[in-house]
């Protein structure tokens, strides 16, 4: 998810623990004693409130139209579309500049205002913050780790925009010297205006500092030939220090080529081999340290949490 | 000639031999592996006790009430020949005078507090006795321990519960004049789907008085009804059985049809007693014939039971209004957590809730000049409570025709052509394919009188899209007056000449659900305007002409 709140770069949540003892983290105690299902991200009176993630609009009452509390009864609903369908988020308390429509992520949408102006107090002495409640399928989940240090891997394939897998994941694959990964599947694009389909981009799963070719299996001369004989590997920097990527079925785009390159996660590296007998789908697999690691939940997006692997 | 021929169908008989052998090593071994679906928990009685009943669910006899020790020896001294398949069990709270006691799960009997089994001495008897279990929860209270207690027993694969079918029964819908409180719905279906999934899960309406002196109209299974029972069932993967009353029944076939077309298999519990009246056995033995015989399960009143064995049992085959397998269903997530997906039935599918869900035919379009049809009957039916709220104006049964259906990755379908009709009545055709030429005009719009059944055919001749429709009357009954809109948009030709593909869904608000009564999609292909023909024409007349 994108930054919520103007000056919040990395969606930091409100200490914790406040002042008066609560804290804004998921599933742990508010001020009135509640366990809220949901996280407080840090965040000034006025400041912009930008949308996490693309999707569609609505207004909504946080505290359900009680006369009491109408300052600060505004908030957002965002049903989220594309890689986003099925979550909705609801942003409280936020003063919103139009009240429906598609939104993009990232885009402004309000700004932020108090949420207990009610309380006779004014302004409490916790930290200013926004409260987010992430649903998946009409059910709270917890948003920590889409808000913040997200380490998922995003779209891999152009035409896979939520990385559907072919087959299990994690599993091993013949194709590629048995190494396991995952099958993301991969097809062809049909565009309006060239005549036969074109191989989708691949985009990369990782932040990069080097990248590399790799070769299946060499012929009777003991040479790499073959259209299929391609890969790349992508050794990992930043937030993946120590993790290194590699991706089967592909071919490394020619005008960034090898060696050592800055690679932002995300960025269109290469695209998809189109031989005779290439598969609709480009294989990952993911080492960390050196041992190959299972990183589905992280593929997948149904958990963005850094993983915890042993060191040695 | 003849020894070429002779080898030919040696070799044909042998390949055929040696495929027949194939199927039968791989039936041989995939039956090792069934695993799951094979469990005796989720077998039918009916199934179970197939020398018995004969595959016929009208035989099946069940032991009811059998809630304390005497009723249990009895059990077991059955006269052979009427011995009965399923031993049912109440099962409730029973909480102990003095507060120090916990309270137990206990089966319900008339007797003293002090002389009623509790359900694990219930459970360890009753899994001696070599019958299918049916155990009926009678509160709330009592849903969480004793599945608690069904899940320990699962726990050890030998052990005797797992050898017989098991019923898990509530009565989860209130209905009209109950006199007992209903146990919740979602709680009883989760916790049963957490802790026994193999197990079949039975749901009924509680108990009523004076039954014969309801209104007719509270004597009947409304599709509001059934698409709020299919909010609870349809997710589940095990065995799922509806328990409902003859009478009750007898005025909801259509919708007990419905049911038991779905491709979800779900079994009917037909139960009656003293105040169950039938006039009209036509529609229960309509349902007995429809489908196949071990779907339904019998638990009568004497003399019921006896009209019912009087009557034949030949199956029944019905016209097809909808065909399960020329249409895909692609369902994506919806951020509510209402049922939003399409269920399909033989009987037709049914939209319900957001729009995420999507009908694709797999019948591919014809080439041009052919044409291709799609028609069928549409009932609307806007969920509870909804009269009084503005809903989006914009919602009704969408009708696709795209060129490319692989990439559809959202519900939203933008630039295609479409034909829409609303529940209001409102009709139209629509055409936003991107680089549309500009003289053609974009949109078709008519107006029906309002009806809560539509019916509908739409032509695409591939230039030209014409949509007919008229108000019908829902259900079997025969409309009286047609009142007909037809509505044309030309559309010309992009790239190819090709017809588009089909693709049906909903639209707008979720609060207006719909079933398609009849839903078809025709090719015809036209061969009199295809090249092939003049070429097969000539062809013909080249070869007469030569000998």
């Amino acid at each position: 998810m994108k930054k919520v709140c103007g000056n919040n770069a990395k969606n930091d949540f409100r200490r914790c623990p406040d002042t008066d003892g609560s804290c804004g983290n998921y599933h742990t105690e508010r001020t009135s004693g509640e366990i809220i299902d949901g996280v407080d991200v840090r965040c000034h009176v006025g400041e912009p409130i930008y949308a996490p993630f693309e999707g569609e609009m609505y207004f909504w009452r946080p505290f359900g139209g009680k006369r009491e509390k109408a300052c600060a009864d505004q908030g957002v609903r965002i049903e989220g579309r594309g890689q986003w369908q099925g979550y909705a988020v609801h942003i409280s308390s936020v003063k919103l500049a139009f009240f429906g429509g598609k939104v993009e992520a990232g885009e402004e949408i309000g700004e932020a205002m108090n949420r207990y102006c009610f309380n006779d107090r004014g302004q409490h002495d916790v930290e200013p913050h926004v409260e987010i409640k992430l649903y998946k399928e009409g059910k709270l989940i917890d948003p920590t780790h889409h808000l913040q240090n997200c380490m998922c891997t995003g779209q891999i394939c152009e035409s896979n925009t939520r990385n559907i897998l072919l087959g299990d994941p994690f599993k091993t694959d013949k194709r590629y010297n048995g190494v396991r990964g995952w099958d993301v599947e991969c097809q062809m694009i049909n565009d309006e205006e060239e005549d036969s389909p074109r191989a989708p981009m691949i985009y990369s799963p990782i932040a990069g500092e080097t990248v590399g070719r790799i070769r299946l299996f060499t012929d009777g001369n003991r040479a790499y030939t073959g259209c299929d004989n391609d890969g790349l590997f992508i050794v990992g920097i930043d937030d993946w220090l120590g993790y290194e990527a590699r991706l089967y079925n592909v071919k490394a785009r020619a005008d960034i080529g090898f060696g050592r390159k800055r690679i932002i996660q995300g960025e269109p590296i290469a695209t998809r081999l189109d031989c005779d007998n290439s598969p609709d789908s480009v294989f990952v697999e993911v080492r960390f340290e050196g041992r190959v690691v299972n990183i589905t939940d992280i593929i997948t997006a149904a958990n963005c949490k850094t993983p915890d692997f042993p060191v040695f | 000639m003849i020894l070429f021929s002779l080898i030919f169908t040696f070799i044909c008989i042998t390949s055929l031999t040696f495929n027949l052998f194939l199927f039968y090593v791989t039936y041989k071994l995939n039956d090792k592996n069934y695993g799951r679906e094979m469990r005796a928990t989720r077998m039918s009685v009916v199934d179970f006790w197939k020398n018995e009943t004969k595959g016929d669910g009208l035989n099946v006899r069940v032991a009811h009430g059998v809630n304390s020790w005497p009723d249990l020896v009895d059990q077991l001294h059955e006269p052979f020949l009427n011995k009965s398949m399923m031993i049912e069990g109440d099962v409730f709270m029973q909480a102990h005078r003095r507060p120090r006691h916990r309270a137990v799960p206990v089966m319900k009997a008339d007797t003293k507090i002090a002389d009623r089994i509790t359900f694990k001495e219930w459970l360890r008897e009753v899994a001696t006795m070599h019958k299918a279990i049916k155990i009926n929860f009678r509160s709330n209270e009592v849903v969480r321990p004793v599945l608690q207690d069904l899940y320990a027993n699962q726990a050890d694969p030998s052990s005797p519960i797992l050898q017989y079918p098991v019923i898990l029964h509530a009565n989860v819908f209130r209905s009209p004049r109950s006199i007992e409180n209903e146990v919740d719905p979602t709680t009883f279906v989760e916790k049963a789907k957490d802790l026994f999934p193999d197990a079949t899960l039975s749901l009924g309406w509680t108990k009523q008085s004076n039954f014969s002196h309801l209104h007719p109209k509270f004597k009947k299974l409304s599709w509001r009804q059934l698409f709020h029972i299919l909010e609870y069932i349809s997710r589940l993967e095990q065995p799922v059985m509806l328990s409902v009353r003859l009478s009750v029944a007898a005025h909801s076939k259509e919708q007990l049809l419905w049911l038991l077309g779905m491709d979800q298999s779900i079994s009917l519990l037909l139960w009656s007693d003293s105040d169950d009246h039938v006039t009209n056995w036509t529609p229960i033995i309509e349902l007995r014939r429809s489908t196949t015989k071990n779907r339904i399960l019998y638990d009568l009143d004497p003399k019921h039971r006896k009209i019912l064995q009087t009557e034949s049992n030949d199956p029944l085959v019905s016209t097809q209004t909808f065909s399960l397998q020329d249409w895909q269903a692609v369902e994506f997530s919806s951020s509510g957590s209402q049922l939003s997906t399409v269920v399909r039935s033989e009987k037709g599918p049914a939209f319900l809730g957001e729009p995420t869900a999507l009908l694709l035919s797999k019948i591919p379009p014809p080439k041009f000049p052919s044409e291709q049809k799609i028609s069928g009957k549409v009932h609307f039916l806007p969920k509870k409570g909804v009269e009084n709220l503005d809903l989006d104006e914009n919602s009704g049964v969408s009708i696709y025709l795209m060129d490319k259906v692989q990439d559809i990755d959202s519900p939203k379908i933008k630039d295609s052509l479409e034909v829409f009709i609303g529940y209001d009545g409102k009709i139209k055709i629509t055409n936003s394919e991107s680089k549309s030429v500009s003289y053609y005009e974009t949109k078709s719009i008519g107006q029906l009188p309002n009806s809560d059944c539509y019916g509908f055919e739409v032509t695409d001749l591939g230039w030209r899209v014409t949509l007919d429709a008229w108000t019908t009357e829902c259900g079997d009954q025969k409309s009286r007056k047609r009142r007909k809109v037809s509505i044309e948009l030309d559309t010309p030709f992009q790239k190819n000449r090709n017809l588009r593909n089909v693709v049906v869904s909903k639209k707008g608000d979720s609060a207006v659900d719909f079933l398609l009564e009849e839903l078809r999609h025709s090719s015809a292909f036209s061969i009199c305007r295809t090249p092939l023909f003049f070429a097969v024409v000539s062809t013909l007349f080249l070869m007469i002409y030569l000998f």
